[in-house]
């Protein structure tokens, strides 16, 4: 549930090298927060009620919506057993809907901005490094196409290799001393969150957005971190969500955790929080088991407890980094711990999202282990 | 006993007040004026530096057009094919408000996007108009405008604003005011719009004028081994080295009048301590013959200046700070004139200003104080010197110090011929010679003294010798008031002389220069486009006579971004001075396109001589072109080069033109030709129409303001000399006491003493005078050849006039006369008795 | 005294801040007298002197000479007084240093527009006449302090003064020096008929006195002469 990442306000952010005080007093993030409760949305459509997903359609641009992104995270590890983690994310904000109709003469005069984060994690030499990329639609320069499902900003893409059912993506990123050449493959159906895939996020009609996951994409390909090139393999998270406006005005932010874990299945589980502290109502997530049964989880299905915590020496912002999480219906208890302490994204947009690992209990006493990426936003 | 000492000098200067208070303004002024300018220097630096930097941002270099423009799939191809990601397209061009004729600005159109990296406009941070950074990007027809602009237009968020741009009217909305950062900067940034907005309103989609870059070295490399079709790749700032080194250049002369001031003022501290030291020598031998060593001497001096010191030179850096405040304008307006910029609002200059103030200030004290210093030390104690004595040893170091004028002269011209051609060589050998003035300037005294006693004492009688012969033997005091007034006087003549030379250049050159009667200029950003059928038909127009035509563009060569004036003459010719040589053959050469003119200044900034290829990219490729002759030009633009029209439009394929000159027929109604020609190029063509005559006059303008605060300067070291005369006049007077008790007592009245004093500090002031003569000419020719040469790359006739000559004397003589106002007043009022009474 | 006084000072009275010097101080001195004013250092002779001479004002009573009133006069009245009719001579010679010594003696002639080349005839005489013919175009500092003294004596009486005042004129020279000087000084006004005031402390001079006059507590008193 990374939608609420949102960055119309990168329009905002991106431009400028320094918030202005007024702006200081605030989280970055909440920068963002402030254009997804934008009321301004004529023209462009909302999530009100389910609708069929299909694929691969799905997996292409929504512009009607204004915000939307396509989210892969992954852990892998390297020959040696060196665990690495990356993120490649791609952003689209539409500033207006397209059947505004001001075509101009220039070809800058588009509707759409991208942005894409980039961040590789090495746990080995503790190293995390993130870059961004950011260009409007006008000259190809950004963009998503459909069949088959490509989206880029500048030089980064991510792109599905062609119409089939199968679902074979190339993720391709790279700046300098970090990049990444990634093959990610699984013969899964897509996973629609929430109600057949609207995820509502807020009490107001239209507070939603349509949100689907791959939890478990097989990986292999190359990693670059500080220059240095490590050929890893494992498996990535693909998260997809498109909306035009989802949060209610008492929502801060949100944690969110997305686990892969030894069960063969996997846990989204995303806690909205209220300005207040407490869990908002709209908070829920997914859990699949080993067998491929889903189920939807609400606020009360799942108790999350912060362990650890870290301060960041570059935005003074502390994050709960490490987590006791517990879903009592199937007597499950996992601690998860980062690779890494400092996985803050100090970009455009300022959030944490890093790889985690974690380890406990299930139903039968037995061990149960996990992998993912955690996500703190908001703080 | 140091206590003692102390104790004593600090008695000794409560008891003499003006001599305390002298010896204090002569190194609160020298620090103070040094002090002012170089705070007024570092704060039009630091603004002019900041709002460069604030329009580069951190931009390293820039991708630049060969031709007119760039088809923006080049920026495609640099972000995507070879995938540099720090990459910002823009779209610059001069616009005009229709609301305010004659006035052009910036338009900066640039994708918002690509900013964050590059530059930090205060309109893209968020707290004011923020908002509409989305509706800037899609809405079209919208600006953010410079807040200064939009005080005076009256624009706010939400009004319109009618541009004219290509001989059209736009109207624009304007969504929010671009207001200043965080910093204590006020920059005003141009006219900002989507680059989306700016081809559009420009009418060039698919067009952008450049694309501004961050890269590192190996990435530049890489790319300038591999540029685009027709681009080049140019390091940020390298496009404005032209405008920088003459802004620096500009700098250093201010920095060279300040520390000249500094120098009088150390004079006037000589001058004061010296005669402090004179003053006490009875106290002193005293001292010796109780036993006071002379080391014990030497540091109760020293350190009676050092509290000097620290006293003048804080004063001096409150009333720098005071003078900054005035002068910074001024220097702010100049600079701006060079980089023919908007003017910025200064920028808080470094506090270490202070600290060099401070230390240059109290070295200057202690240097100036160290030889009366070592007189106290070396005081006899046998006896008392006689005065008598004191004045033949003041008379044998005139000559020797006018003796060590000469290797000074010599040195000075070794600088010149020997040593390295920058500024600082030159303001060393013009400092060199000020100081031989200075050192020849007693004996030259004692010359003219000698030569009035004898031509006057016979017509005058015996009042006017006393008055000569005071002179003459109080030379331990006024030998360095005097020569402290030379100098001053000699700059300020100096100045002047240049200053007129220069304006006399300027006027000979702009008549030579404008071959035309009517100036129509265009934008080159907006050329026009005027075929020979336009031209055909301006010549029918009545009243005129030839038209000339000219296409200016600024280019990438290989000696950095020049101007480039492709012309075709008329009945009047090119209109350029040659300063290479034959003019003839030079011009012949040029008008046939088998070469470029360069300008000097170009020609001596890049060590160009004529013969030497200049390589200037075309669309048809590099064009090696040969330098056929060097010719004076007084711009302060870029450097700048002239070549044939027709040379130009056979390599770059560009029938634009940017300016026409219009020779008018005698008697030819000049506003009934310009209506016509306005017809002709169409009611909105967005040219500017001057006479030959308006554009003298202009320049004429811009160059008086240019020397205002020259002007001040020069003002403000005649403050500081006139000072010197006053505190060795009052020394004089002061030491005169019995000396006029006793013409009193013998009959004097007091008016004839008045007037004996007057007589006396007028005669010094005539030495000083006529001392500054040869050596303000001589510093004239300096500057003149050497400074502004090395400075601006200018060369000038240098026409001396008498003008500012006798200007310089009447100063000198002026400010002798009323320095010796109060002196004069003084001894007519001294109380008899009390002289007579003083032994 | 039946001769009528030329220089009459009546009830003068004269303080430098706090220190009264004369206090109702009368003198009366006849035409061509020559008169020595004796006292210790600081009784008030100088100051008796310069008030005759009209150097300072007195704070109260008046000085009158040859009948008219010092003190109505203006400062360029007094100042074209001394000029004609006072000749002054100090105890520390003040020459001015920068003129030779016969342009120091032609310098009141200077002053009374006599034609520079009949005041150097003059001034060249005179010196002539008091041995000095030798230093004429010497600066003061070139010549001994006997040889200045004499100099600031011609220079006193070289306009023919009706009054010269000396004060202490011997008191910086040796005892034959200041015999010889004082001769001269004596001669001078004689043959000219020249009245004569000096202050002095040496008894020597005194003797070369008409009439010797005291100094005592700012009284003037008689002496015996």
């Amino acid at each position: 549930m990374r939608l609420l990442l949102m960055f119309s306000a990168l329009v905002l952010a991106a431009c400028s090298r320094e918030p202005a005080s007024e702006d200081k007093q605030l989280p970055r993030a909440s920068i963002g927060l402030r254009y997804l409760r934008a009321k301004d949305d004529a023209g462009f459509a909302r999530a009100e009620e389910p609708r069929a997903l299909a694929f691969p359609v799905d997996h292409g641009s929504h512009p009607w919506f204004r915000t939307e992104w396509w989210y892969f995270t992954g852990n892998l590890k390297s020959t040696d057993g060196d665990r690495y983690g990356f993120e490649l994310t791609f952003f689209r904000v539409g500033l207006r809907p397209p059947e505004v109709d001001a075509p101009g003469q220039s070809a800058w005069r588009r509707d759409q901005i991208w942005m894409a984060h980039l961040a590789v994690t090495d746990a080995t030499q503790q190293r995390f490094v993130a870059r961004e990329r950011i260009a409007r639609d006008a000259l190809d320069l950004a963009g998503a196409a459909a069949a088959p499902a490509r989206v880029w900003v500048k030089g980064w893409s991510a792109a599905r290799g062609d119409e089939s059912a199968q679902e074979r993506w190339r993720l391709s990123a790279g700046d300098g001393d970090v990049g990444l050449q990634l093959n990610l493959t699984t013969d899964d159906a897509p996973v629609p969150n929430g109600e057949a895939g609207l995820d509502r996020k807020g009490p107001e009609p239209g507070n939603a957005s349509y949100y689907y996951s791959l939890p478990r994409l097989a990986t292999t390909g190359v990693l670059k971190i500080d220059g240095r090139e490590v050929a890893v393999e494992g498996n990535a998270w693909m998260d997809r969500e498109w909306s035009t406006s989802a949060l209610a005005d008492d929502v801060a932010g949100w944690d969110w955790f997305g686990l892969r874990l030894s069960d063969g299945g996997s846990l989204m589980f995303y806690r909205l929080r209220r300005r207040d502290g407490t869990a908002d109502a709209f908070s829920g997530g997914m859990r699949v088991d080993g067998a491929g049964r889903r189920r939807r989880l609400t606020r009360d299905d799942v108790e999350l407890t912060p362990i650890a915590y870290w301060a960041s020496p570059v935005s003074g912002t502390r994050y709960p980094i490490a987590w006791q999480l517990k879903i009592p219906s199937e007597q499950l208890a996992l601690e998860l711990r980062p690779y890494v302490p400092n996985q803050e994204l100090s970009l455009s947009v300022r959030y944490w999202e890093g790889a985690v690992s974690g380890s406990g209990t299930k139903r039968d006493g037995g061990a149960m282990t996990a992998d993912g990426y955690l996500e703190l936003a908001g703080y | 006993m140091m206590r003692l000492l102390n104790r004593a000098s600090l008695r000794f200067y409560l008891r003499h007040p003006w001599q305390l208070g002298l010896a204090v303004a002569g190194i609160s002024l020298g620090v103070g004026v040094f002090v002012g300018v170089q705070l007024a220097n570092d704060s039009a630096a630091r603004a002019f530096d900041l709002s460069a930097a604030l329009v580069r941002g951190s931009t390293s270099h820039r991708l630049v057009p060969i031709g007119a423009d760039l088809d923006e799939k080049v920026y495609r191809n640099i972000v995507i094919d070879r995938d540099v990601a720090t990459a910002a397209p823009v779209i610059e061009a001069n616009v005009g408000i229709a609301a305010h004729p004659g006035l052009r600005i910036p338009l900066l159109g640039v994708d918002p996007t690509q900013e964050r990296n590059l530059r930090s406009f205060a309109a893209f941070t968020p707290g004011r108009g923020n908002g509409d950074l989305t509706r800037l990007m899609t809405e079209p027809g919208t600006v953010l405008v410079p807040a200064a602009l939009a005080a005076e237009l009256g624009a706010e968020p939400g009004s319109e604003l009618t541009l004219q741009i290509a001989g059209r009217e736009t109207v624009v909305h304007v969504l929010g005011i671009v207001g200043s950062l965080t910093t204590d900067v006020q920059a005003e940034p141009p006219l900002l719009a989507d680059i989306a907005t700016a081809q559009e309103l420009l009418g060039m989609p698919g067009r952008i004028t450049r694309i501004d870059l961050r890269l590192t070295e190996s990435e530049a490399a890489a790319l300038a081994a591999a540029t685009p079709d027709g681009t080049i790749l140019v390091r940020e700032g390298a496009q404005r080295a032209a405008f920088d080194e003459l802004a620096t250049a500009f700098r250093t002369n201010l920095t060279a009048l300040g520390l000249l001031a500094l120098v009088v003022g150390t004079f006037l501290i000589y001058s004061t301590m010296s005669f402090a030291i004179l003053q006490r020598r009875a106290t002193l031998g005293v001292l010796r013959a109780i036993g006071v060593t002379p080391r014990e001497l030497l540091s109760s001096v020293l350190v009676e200046a050092l509290v000097l010191a620290a006293v003048a030179t804080g004063l001096g850096l409150l009333l720098g700070r005071g003078l900054a405040a005035g002068l910074v304008d001024l220097v702010l307006r100049t600079i701006g004139d060079i980089y023919f910029s908007s003017v910025v609002e200064a920028a808080r200059p470094s506090p270490w200003i202070y600290v060099q103030g401070a230390a240059l200030g109290t070295a200057a004290t202690l240097i100036a104080a160290l030889k009366p210093a070592l007189d106290a030390a070396r005081a006899s104690p046998a006896a008392v010197l006689r005065r008598a004595t004191l004045e033949r040893q003041a008379k044998r170091g005139a000559v020797v110090a006018a003796w060590l004028a000469l290797p000074l002269l010599a040195v000075s011209g070794a600088i010149l011929a020997y040593g390295p051609k920058n500024l600082v060589a030159a303001f060393g050998s013009l400092f060199a010679v000020l100081a031989a003035g200075a050192l020849l300037t007693p004996l030259a005294t004692v010359a003219l003294m000698a030569m009035l006693d004898r031509l006057l004492g016979r017509f005058l009688g015996l009042p006017a010798v006393i008055a000569v012969r005071g002179v003459g033997a109080s030379l331990s005091r006024t030998g360095m008031a005097t020569a402290a007034l030379a100098v001053a006087i000699a700059t300020v003549n100096g100045v002047g002389l240049m200053i007129g030379s220069f304006r006399t250049s300027l006027s000979s050159w702009l008549e030579t220069t404008l071959t035309a009667d009517l100036y129509v200029t265009a934008d080159p950003t907006t050329p026009l486009a005027a075929d020979s059928d336009v031209l055909a038909m301006l010549m029918e127009v009545p009243g005129v006579a030839g038209v000339s035509v000219a296409r200016a563009l600024v280019v990438q060569s290989s000696v950095g971004e020049i101007a480039v004036r492709a012309f075709r003459p008329g009945a009047r010719g090119f209109g350029l001075t040659i300063v290479s040589g034959p003019a003839d053959a030079a011009l012949a050469a040029l008008a046939q396109g088998r070469g470029v003119a360069a300008s000097e200044r170009l020609m001596f900034a890049r060590h160009l001589s004529v013969g030497d290829e200049l390589t200037l990219p075309s669309p048809s490729g590099p064009q090696r072109l040969p330098i056929v002759g060097a010719y004076r030009d007084f711009n302060t633009g870029n450097y700048a080069i002239v070549m044939a029209l027709e040379r130009y439009r056979a390599s770059w394929n560009d029938l634009t033109i940017t300016g026409l000159g219009v020779d008018l027929r005698g008697g030819a109604d000049a506003a009934a030709v310009e209506a016509a020609v306005r017809g002709l190029l169409g009611p909105k063509a967005a040219v500017r129409i001057r006479s030959s005559s308006g554009i003298e006059e202009l320049s004429l303008q811009v160059f008086d303001r240019t020397f205002q605060i020259t002007e001040v300067l020069r003002l403000l070291a005649a403050v500081v000399a006139f000072l010197g005369v006053l505190s060795a006049l009052l020394a004089i007077e002061l030491d005169r006491g019995r000396e006029i008790g006793v013409l009193r007592a013998i009959g004097f009245a007091p008016r004839d003493l008045a007037t004996s004093v007057l007589t006396q500090t007028g005669l010094l002031g005539l030495a000083a005078g006529l001392v500054a003569l040869p050596l303000g000419t001589a510093l004239a020719a300096l500057l003149v050849h050497v400074i502004n040469r090395r400075s601006f790359g200018w060369s000038m006739e240098f026409a001396p006039t008498f003008g500012p000559l006798g200007a310089g004397l009447a100063l000198a003589i002026g400010a002798a006369l009323l320095a010796g106002v109060y002196p004069s007043w003084r001894a007519s009022r001294v109380v008899l008795g009390t002289a007579l009474r003083e032994e | 005294m039946t001769t009528p006084a030329w220089i009459e000072v009546r009830e003068v009275s004269k303080a430098y801040g706090a220190q009264p010097v004369l206090d109702h101080a009368s003198l009366a001195i006849e035409r061509g007298a020559r008169v020595a004013v004796v006292g210790r250092s600081g009784s008030g002779k100088s100051t008796l002197l310069r008030l005759i001479g009209g150097l300072e004002p007195a704070d109260a009573g008046s000085v009158r000479v040859g009948g008219a009133d010092l003190g109505a006069y203006s400062e360029a009245e007094r100042a074209a007084w001394r000029r004609r009719d006072l000749g002054f001579v100090f105890q520390f010679f003040n020459l001015l240093p920068t003129l030779t010594v016969a342009e120091n003696v032609e310098l009141p002639l200077a002053l009374n527009a006599v034609v520079a080349k009949e005041a150097r005839r003059r001034s060249l005489a005179l010196l002539q006449e008091l041995g000095l013919g030798a230093c004429a175009d010497r600066f003061p500092e070139e010549i001994s302090g006997g040889e200045q003294q004499r100099v600031a004596i011609a220079r006193a009486v070289v306009h023919e003064p009706q009054l010269v005042l000396a004060d202490e004129p011997t008191g910086n020279l040796d005892i034959e020096t200041a015999g010889q000087v004082l001769a001269l000084l004596r001669h001078t006004c004689e043959r000219r008929g020249t009245t004569l005031v000096i202050a002095t402390h040496s008894a020597d001079v005194a003797a070369q006195a008409t009439r010797v006059i005291g100094i005592r507590g700012g009284r003037i008193e008689e002496r015996a002469s």
